[in-house]
């Protein structure tokens, strides 16, 4: 793993209860680590601070996938190889990155998903009924328009390769950023694989999307894969 | 039924007037662009052309083919009303991608120049 400059991005809104356990369970990792401040209201960036974590601090509430291109664009300015998404909410489990890490680095792949669906023998916290239905007709979507099987295309937990960080740096969608990316990844002839992983039920904050929500999230992911489709190729030289 | 009373005429007119003046004020106080001002002031003159010869009325909806002059105002207006939003649609999603652009550059500068020079955002705050 240390031949390979990695950065680990936390975009975080609103995280001061779990923030610094997310950054605690993250320590193990042979990573830098970096929190992207979504103009939160509270003190998530003072106590990401107070742990010795760089802050990249966004005056304004630009959603998960505006805090995440800063992100990359972060790991691009300093020749990061490598750059997961981890989620503050300590959804996801740090003892996985290193198979994300390395699945990246053996495999043809430039962006690596941690799926909680890929193995059924794992425990861990597999979302509820609901979401898993739209998880399943996402997973529909993602396979007519790009005829690869994601089996967690929401997951927000994953690495991306170097060319991945360039364009995710140039085009990165703004929200529910993660069934889209799929789509510009393979508009752009890069590929993705998923690694299996357990997830945590989140511990702190709120779901960002509420089950009121959820069919409009449903046709707002939709509508914005069907719209990339029609974006056309390689709109980014890499 | 083109015959509008009088008063009715003169309300029109007068409220049409202050429309434009509003917009020109506005303007002059850069409340309002100079180019996003211009599709306010075709509208006020077409209040005014509409309060001073409401025949007109009458003659675009014939030409249209509708019958009641109304109607075609109403229609005409919806269109007008439905073209604008678009529109505005379009500067909000522009003003958003700037501002997006902005935030995250002005995050990243920071970010190298609390590097370079050592020092953090509010260090000793906090609550």
């Amino acid at each position: 793993m240390r031949d390979f400059k990695v950065i680990v991005i936390i975009p975080a809104y609103n995280e001061s209860l779990c923030i610094e356990e997310t950054i605690r369970s993250l320590r193990k990792i042979d990573a830098d680590l970096l929190v992207v401040n979504d103009g939160s209201t509270d003190n998530t960036g003072w106590i990401a601070r107070r742990c010795g974590v760089p802050v990249i601090e966004l005056t304004t509430n630009l959603g998960v996938g505006g805090a995440m291109q800063t992100g990359y664009r972060y790991a691009l300015s300093n020749g990061y190889d490598i750059a997961i998404q981890f989620d503050a909410d300590g959804q996801h489990n740090a003892d996985y990155v290193p198979a994300l890490v390395n699945r990246l680095v053996e495999s043809e792949a430039d962006l690596v998903i941690g799926s909680r669906f890929i193995r059924n023998d794992l425990e861990g916290f597999k979302s509820t009924h609901m979401r898993r239905l739209g998880s399943r007709f996402l997973v529909g979507l993602i396979y007519l328009f790009t005829g690869r099987k994601i089996t967690d295309p929401t997951s927000g937990f994953r690495a991306a390769s170097r060319r991945g960080i360039r364009l995710f740096s140039e085009i990165y969608p703004q929200d529910y950023p993660e069934p889209e990316s799929l789509v510009i990844l393979h508009n752009h002839n890069l590929l993705s694989c998923e690694v299996p992983v357990e997830m945590f039920e989140r511990r702190g904050g709120e779901s960002k999307i509420r089950f009121s929500d959820s069919i409009l999230y449903m046709i707002k992911v939709t509508t914005s894969v069907f719209l990339e489709m029609f974006r056309g190729k390689n709109r980014v030289r890499l | 039924m083109n015959e509008m009373n009088p008063q009715l005429h003169g309300a029109a007119l007068c409220i049409s007037v202050g429309f434009v003046l509003y917009v020109f004020f506005m303007v002059r106080r850069n409340s309002l662009q100079v180019r996003d001002s211009l599709i306010w002031f075709f509208i006020g003159a077409g209040f005014i052309a509409l309060s001073l010869f409401p025949m007109i009325l009458r003659y675009i909806a014939d030409l249209m083919g509708i019958g009641l002059g109304i109607s075609a105002l109403f229609l005409v207006s919806s269109i007008t009303a439905l073209v604008i939003l678009f529109q505005h649609s379009i500067s909000i999603s522009k003003a958003k991608e700037a501002n997006r652009k902005l935030t995250q550059e002005i995050a990243l500068l920071r970010a190298e120049f609390e590097k370079e020079t050592g020092r953090g955002k509010n260090e000793s705050s906090g609550h």
